[in-house]
Formats: structure tokens, C-alpha cells, sequence
């Protein structure tokens, strides 16, 4: 089995403060794959370093069996990232965007004219062709985030809360257009917090828990009879969920 | 309120201690004490306060809008009326140094009307606090002003104009005594009409018993801040009702040269950076600034009929241009991801970033270059301003990518700022200056040769230089560009971590050390700061003072100063000084000591 992302070891350390311990993570070629955790689990922290944007204290990434941190340059030819809540060219329009970048990858003009209108066709942003990014809102502004790591046909996406803030009709375009790219072959890892959609588009689902891979596996395998909500609640914050209300709001 | 916000500042302050503060904050002190010390003449003080309401008022542009990272933005949620809201901003305002030393500055007007006597010493006291009240709270109107005007590219001109007038006039200060006393103009009884004034005004006024002006210039200073605060709550409350967020939907036009690149790589790159030279308006303020500084620097000369000056206009706007993007990387913020995600677009950045800069400022610098020496009459001036101008663009292309690379400066994201270049900016003063300094540096071989040319009227030397300026220059942008695109291919993500937090990424390497630092580290680094920061005053006084002591030389500076008192009490300051320096090192040094035993092995 080709393993399309592949996590071993990766520590991370803020300030003196743990805050991934070692993840391994195993992502087959060809599947769909969810990440779930709690907020500050270390979701975003663990994706920047499989993304080549945080350098790790320790451990490795391999894409497609490319070393990320020895070869970047064959192992991002391969991956499309949308990080969470980092800046574009703001002051640019979508269009303009997506062309800097296609130019930049060193794709053909007359493509990259070619894909971004259709990038900006089916993820609704057309209408905001005169508005500069930094004019967007933040649905607007994942799917340009997006489209950008759509534009030169990777092999593998990584995404970053891909669905927050997305209208429906857009969420429904966008998982589309992530299903078909792994029917076709290609390899998805997104970290969402809305367990029914992780449940209802991924194969394979790792729950993080304080920097550590609490579960990791397919789908069936790690929910097992309950559903993913239960297991990420008790994996999670066993006996944490409040019963109670806050008692000057509930009087 | 006021207590909270109070509080609030101050654990900010506690968390943002570095060395260009301290080094602020000590400087501050030194002006402020000299002001103190020499302020005894009513026409000193009138200049002095005018110099510091000057202070205030243009500062913030530079040092990050000066609310100590109180922004307004984080208390839109309380149910405030923008009027308590800016009374508590207000509050907040005067606690932190800048207050505490322009209070001390201000306590001149105090020690001044106390030497009248007592009834115009009672009169100094709210005179003065009134005056730092008034200075503080005019800054904090400017800086929302600009917030009004900054959300165009017109407006960034045009806010850039005055700054740029007031900064050119203070570095050019010997010309302006020069035409003041050309035209026989008395600074300082116009200077009396500036509400920078008006305490003082008072206090003579309550000496001489002139009671009906002294009642008419309190009362101006008091209804100056009403309305000053009137209309700081009314921009607060523009700034909070979102008023200001709304953005121009058009992005303005893309000019000439960025529709016809090539497509290709580098093309792009260029095209990018062209547009956001013409559309974030924090760049187009940078650009309009270095124009209006470079011609009110060359052309104010003028008014004394000093031509020198117009052969290096070019040269000087190139300057400023090139210290305006030394946060080129920085203002792109985190956006730098994308160039990190394609291994090899990192020099294609970078050089697509010199390049754009070149477009942006070479036409323009290198018309002034030529109009200002031809329209000079100094035929002598033209190597020189040539070698200047060449050597000046090719140092700041190097420059602007090497030092945003090397020094990166955390900014709001552009789609978080408030469109106000003073609330959004970082403090870059030191940058600025990093800048200056180094394109100097760059230029000196080539400036030498030139002035050895002059020195010994040999023209064919004189070329010799220009030609060598082309040469180095050209060295200059190519060395320093391809060192920071190596910096930026091995160093990218540590770049990319320093603007997303503002944290440098040196970490301890083994999981081991990464324990949680002792608690109070951030005080003990601030106590030390401040130590090192200002024991070296007291030391180089006292030693001044012992020198003239021995020499028998009278006091001629703020440094001598313990020679102004009463001979037999020369040696006691000398050695008051020299323990209180003492009294800094060993503090800071025990502070280090403690700090260092606190860390975990």
C-alpha cells in the first residue's frame, strides 16, 4: 500500500511548552482522511509541519515517500495546502491571485488563465471579481485558499478547516470537487470540527488529543459501534462535558 | 474603567521589553532631564515644548500608533458609549513611559513658575499638567485623523506631506536657524501662539499680574482639550462603528507597466509587487513620503539661495524609499506561505521584489538626480550626484529584501488592519535608522574615490567613482538579494513563524529543556533592560565632570552638569553619580545573576 502522507515522530515545543509529542500518522494513497481534536489539541501545529511551513523539533514527513524536510521541492510539487488563517496577496483580486501563482509554479499562461476562471466559476467567486482579497469574507476566503491549493493539480490536498465558515451551497460544491479528486485517485487529509461531515466524507479519520494521536484508523475501525461524536467525547474530555448551565445565565 | 485599562496597559508593557524601547525609554529621559535642567528661559521653553508636542504628534506614525497595543477594536463588545471608552483610552494613555517623560520634560514649567514666585508657581502646576494632558491627547486625535485619511491612495499622499515637511525641517535645522535669522523672523514670540505655549503664557502672565491673560490662556489649554477629546471620542467611534472598514471595491489601476510583463514567473512577481505598490496605501505613504521628504530637504535650501543641496535630491528620495520598504517582506505578513510552498520561487521572489522596486523608484530618483544638478548650475556636483544615485538604487534594491528578510517585523494581516498606517504599523524606528546607516555604509567606496577625485581635482578620478558606484551598486542589489533568497530557502518557515506570533523560533532542541520559564522572568528582563540601559549616564557624566573638574574647563553641556553648582559641592555629585551608576550595574547584574540561577538545567 502507498502511503500519501506519512507522520512519524513530529514533536513540536512552544516557548518550553509541549505541545505535539512524536505524532505518527499513516495516510494511504487514495483515501479521505479526517483529523479530529479539541481546540489546542494540535491539529493546525501538526499540519504546518507536514506542510513544510513549521519546521519540527523532531521527526519526519514523507509524501509519497518523498521526504518533506530533506526535498522540498519534489515533495511540494506534490501537495496542495490551505492553512488555516494565513494571509494571500490581499491586495490583489482573486483572478490576479490565482495567476501569480500559476505563473510562479511555472505553468503555461493560456493554462492558468484556463483554470482559474473555471476555479472562480464553480466556487461562486466571480461575483467578487473587482474586490481585492483582503475585501473578502471568510467563507470567500477559504475557497480562494482553496483554489489555490487546487490550481496546479496536486496529488495529495491538505486542509485546514476547509468547511468552516463555507455557506452550504459552497460546502456542497467543495466536497464535490474533494470527492471526485479521491475518485480519481488523489489523497485527502482536511481537520474539521463537524463530526457528521468527517464522518460522512472520510475513509479514514486520526483523532488528536493534547499533541498525541488519541485513535487513528479507518473510519468503521475507530468509531466502532457508537458513532465518531461519542468517541471523540470520550477520547477527548471524559466527564468534561458540562451538565450544568453557567448559574447566572440559567436562573 | 481607567483602572482596568490602566492595569491592562501595564501588563503589556510588562510582556514587550527590547532593546529599542529601553533604548527609547533612556534617550527619552536624557531629553527629558535636559529640558528640565536648561529649560530656565522663557524662550527655551517655548521651543522645547513645541519640539515635544512636535514629538507627539508625529511619532506615532512610527512607532506603531503609540497605544501600547491597547487597541480600541478589543472593547467594541462592552456596553460603552465611545465617550467612556476614550476617557478610559485616555487613562490608559498616561500610563506608560512616553507620559511619564514628557512629564518630566513639562515639570520645567513647574520649577520655571516656582523660580517667578509662589503665586505663578501655583499657576505652573496645572499649567504643566494641562500641557501634558493636552500634548497627549492631540497625539491620540492624529493618530485617528489618519485612520479618516489613510484609506486612500490620495490621502496617504497627502498625510505623507506634512510629516515628511516636519521631519525634513528637523533634519535640516541649520538651514531653518539660517533663514530665521535671514529674515529676522523671533521663533520663539510666534511660537507663543502654539497652545504648546500657552502654560507658559499663563505663568509669566501670574508673575507680572496680568491676570485677565493668565485666567484667557488657562482656560484656552482646558477648552483645547475638551475639544480635542470631543473629537478623539467621535473618531473612536467611526473607528469602532466600522465606518472606516468599508473598502474601496476597485482596486486602482494597475499602470503601464504591470499589464505588459511577460508571463512568466518573475513576470508575475512584478506585476504583484507593482500593484501593491500602487494599491495598500501603507506603501503608497511610504513612496509619497520619501518623494515629499527628498524635496523639501533639497528645496528648502533654496530659500536661503542654497543650491547645494538640489544635485542629491534623487539620491535622498532613493533613500528614503529604500528605508520605507524595509518591511517589504514583513507587510506581505504570512502570505509568504506560498512562497514557501514552491521550493525555488524564493529567489524568483526576491527578485522579482528588487525589480519592482527598481521600477517603482529609478525613473522618478534618476529625473531628480539629473533636473536638480543641471537646474544647480554645480557643474562640479555631477560625479557626485551620480555615484550617489547609482550606488543609493542598487544598495536600496539589495537592502529592502536583505533587511525585511533578516529582520522581520510582525504586522496585522492586511485583511485585519484598520487602514490607518499608524495604528497598524509596526514600530520600525530602529529599521529606519538600520537602513540609512547601511546604504551609507554601501556608498562610502564609491564616495571616497569621488571625494579623493575633488580633493585632488582630477576628473578622470572623479568619473573613476561614478563608475565604480555603478559597479558596486550592481554588486550591491545582486550579493544582497542572493543572500536573502538563501536565507529564505533555509530559514522560510522560522521567517513565517516569526510574522504569524512575533516570536522568534530559537527553540531548545531537546524536548527536554522545554520546561515553562520561572515565573517573573519578563520583570527581571525589563529591571536589567532598564540598568544596563541607563547606568552608562550617570557613569559617562560623572567622568565628563572629573575631566573638567581636572582641566579646569567650565561646563559647556547637559553632561557637566553637576559644574553648575556651588564649587564645594563638585566632588559629592561626582560621587553621587558615580554610585548611582554603580548602584544600576549592581542591580542589573544581581537581577542577571538570579535569572540565570532561576533557569532550569
Amino acid at each position: 500500500m502507498e502511503l500519501a502522507l506519512e507522520l512519524s515522530g513530529l514533536s513540536m515545543a512552544f516557548a518550553g511548552r509541549t505541545v505535539v509529542h512524536g505524532i505518527g500518522l499513516r495516510v494511504p494513497s487514495g483515501t479521505f482522511f479526517g483529523l479530529v481534536g479539541p481546540n489546542g489539541a494540535g491539529k493546525t501545529t501538526s499540519l504546518s509541519m507536514a506542510t513544510g511551513l513549521l519546521r519540527p523539533d523532531a521527526g519526519t514527513v514523507h509524501v509519497f515517500g518523498v521526504d518533506l524536510w530533506r526535498d522540498p521541492a519534489r515533495a511540494k510539487a506534490l501537495l496542495g495546502v490551505l492553512p488555516d488563517d494565513l494571509a494571500l496577496p490581499e491586495r490583489l483580486t482573486g483572478r490576479e491571485v490565482l495567476t501569480y501563482l500559476g505563473l510562479l509554479y511555472g505553468l503555461d499562461e493560456r493554462v492558468v488563465t484556463g483554470r482559474a476562471q473555471e476555479l472562480l466559476d464553480l466556487l461562486g467567486l466571480l461575483e467578487a471579481e473587482r474586490t481585492p482579497v483582503a475585501g473578502y469574507s471568510a467563507g470567500m476566503r477559504k475557497k480562494i485558499g482553496l483554489a489555490t491549493a487546487l490550481l496546479h493539480g496536486p496529488r495529495l490536498l491538505v486542509l485546514d478547516e476547509p468547511f468552516e465558515a463555507v455557506d452550504p451551497v459552497s460546502a456542497a460544491t467543495i466536497r464535490t470537487i474533494l470527492r471526485r479528486f479521491v475518485d480519481s485517485g488523489g489523497s485527502v487529509v482536511v481537520s474539521s470540527h463537524q463530526m457528521a461531515l468527517v464522518e460522512r466524507l472520510c475513509d479514514h479519520v486520526a483523532v488528536i488529543v493534547d499533541g498525541r494521536v488519541a485513535a487513528a484508523g479507518p473510519l468503521e475501525q475507530v468509531r466502532g459501534a457508537g458513532s465518531l461524536e461519542d468517541v471523540f467525547v470520550r477520547l477527548a474530555g471524559a466527564g468534561t462535558v458540562a451538565t450544568g448551565g453557567l448559574s447566572w445565565l440559567s436562573s | 474603567m481607567a483602572v482596568v485599562l490602566i492595569r491592562m496597559r501595564l501588563a503589556l508593557l510588562g510582556h514587550a521589553t527590547n532593546a529599542l524601547l529601553i533604548t527609547g525609554v533612556a534617550t527619552g529621559f536624557l531629553l527629558a532631564l535636559a529640558t528640565l535642567v536648561y529649560g530656565t528661559s522663557p524662550g527655551l521653553l517655548t521651543v522645547a515644548f513645541a519640539a515635544w508636542a512636535a514629538g507627539w504628534l508625529v511619532g506615532p506614525l512610527f512607532t506603531g500608533g503609540g497605544d501600547g497595543g491597547l487597541r480600541p477594536e478589543y472593547f467594541t463588545r462592552l456596553p460603552l458609549t465611545a465617550r467612556t471608552l476614550a476617557t478610559g483610552l485616555l487613562a490608559a494613555a498616561f500610563a506608560g513611559p512616553g507620559a511619564v517623560i514628557t512629564a518630566v520634560a513639562f515639570a520645567s514649567l513647574a520649577v520655571f513658575g516656582a523660580r517667578l514666585g509662589v503665586l505663578a508657581g501655583l499657576v505652573a502646576l496645572p499649567a504643566a499638567v494641562a500641557q501634558v494632558v493636552l500634548v497627549v491627547v492631540a497625539s491620540r486625535v492624529v493618530v485617528g485623523l489618519l485612520g479618516e485619511v489613510m484609506r486612500t491612495r490620495l490621502g496617504a499622499a497627502l498625510v505623507a506631506l506634512p510629516w515628511a515637511a516636519a521631519i525634513a525641517t528637523a533634519s535640516n535645522i541649520g538651514i531653518v536657524m539660517i533663514a530665521l535669522a535671514r529674515y529676522d523672523l523671533d521663533v520663539t514670540s510666534w511660537l507663543l501662539f502654539l497652545p504648546s505655549s500657552w502654560g507658559l503664557v499663563a505663568v509669566q502672565a501670574a508673575a507680572e499680574g496680568d491676570w485677565p491673560l493668565c485666567v484667557t490662556a488657562l482656560t484656552g489649554l482646558v477648552v483645547a482639550i475638551i475639544a480635542l477629546l470631543a473629537a478623539w471620542a467621535r473618531l473612536l467611534d467611526r473607528r469602532l462603528s466600522g465606518v472606516l472598514a468599508r473598502r474601496t471595491r476597485h482596486p486602482a489601476g494597475d499602470g503601464l507597466v504591470a499589464r505588459h510583463l511577460p508571463a512568466t514567473p518573475l513576470g508575475s512577481v512584478v506585476a504583484k509587487e507593482l500593484r501593491d505598490w500602487s494599491r495598500d496605501t501603507m506603501r503608497s505613504y511610504n513612496w509619497y513620503f520619501a518623494i515629499a521628504f527628498g524635496l523639501f530637504m533639497c528645496l528648502m535650501p533654496l530659500a536661503v539661495d542654497l543650491t547645494w543641496y538640489l544635485p542629491w535630491t534623487g539620491a535622498v528620495v532613493t533613500w528614503m524609499a529604500a528605508a520605507g520598504g524595509a518591511t517589504l517582506f514583513s507587510s506581505d505578513g504570512t502570505a509568504l506561505w506560498l512562497t514557501l510552498m514552491h521550493p525555488g520561487a524564493e529567489r524568483t521572489d526576491v527578485r522579482g521584489r528588487q525589480l519592482a522596486w527598481l521600477l517603482k523608484v529609478a525613473p522618478l530618483t534618476i529625473v531628480c538626480t539629473v533636473a536638480g544638478t543641471g537646474l544647480s548650475g554645480l557643474a562640479w556636483a555631477w560625479p557626485g550626484a551620480l555615484a550617489l544615485q547609482a550606488v543609493a538604487l542598487g544598495a536600496g534594491a539589495g537592502l529592502v529584501v536583505l533587511l525585511s528578510v533578516m529582520a522581520p517585523v510582525r504586522m496585522p494581516d492586511a485583511h485585519r488592519r484598520t487602514g490607518n498606517a499608524a495604528a497598524d504599523g509596526a514600530n520600525i524606528v530602529g529599521l529606519v535608522w538600520a537602513m540609512i546607516g547601511l546604504i551609507a555604509a554601501c556608498a562610502l567606496p564609491s564616495a571616497a574615490v569621488v571625494v579623493a577625485g575633488y580633493a585632488l581635482d582630477v576628473i578622470a578620478l572623479q568619473w573613476a567613482g561614478v563608475a565604480l558606484a555603478v559597479a558596486t551598486g550592481v554588486l550591491y542589489a545582486w550579493l544582497f538579494g542572493r543572500i536573502a533568497h538563501r536565507r529564505l530557502r533555509t530559514a522560510g518557515p522560522e521567517l513565517l513563524f516569526r510574522l504569524r506570533t512575533g516570536r522568534s523560533a530559537a527553540r531548545p532542541r531537546s524536548t527536554a529543556a522545554a520546561v515553562a520559564p520561572p515565573p517573573g522572568q519578563a520583570r527581571r528582563r525589563l529591571v536589567i533592560g532598564l540598568c544596563l540601559g541607563l547606568g552608562w549616564t550617570p557613569l559617562l557624566s560623572a567622568a565628563l565632570t572629573l575631566v573638567k573638574l581636572v582641566t579646569r574647563a567650565p561646563s559647556t553641556t547637559f553632561w557637566t552638569f553637576p559644574l553648575s553648582f556651588p564649587p564645594a559641592l563638585h566632588l559629592p555629585a561626582v560621587l553621587v553619580l558615580l554610585a548611582c551608576a554603580l548602584a544600576l550595574y549592581t542591580i542589573a547584574i544581581r537581577t542577571l545573576i538570579t535569572l540565570i540561577r532561576a533557569r532550569p538545567r
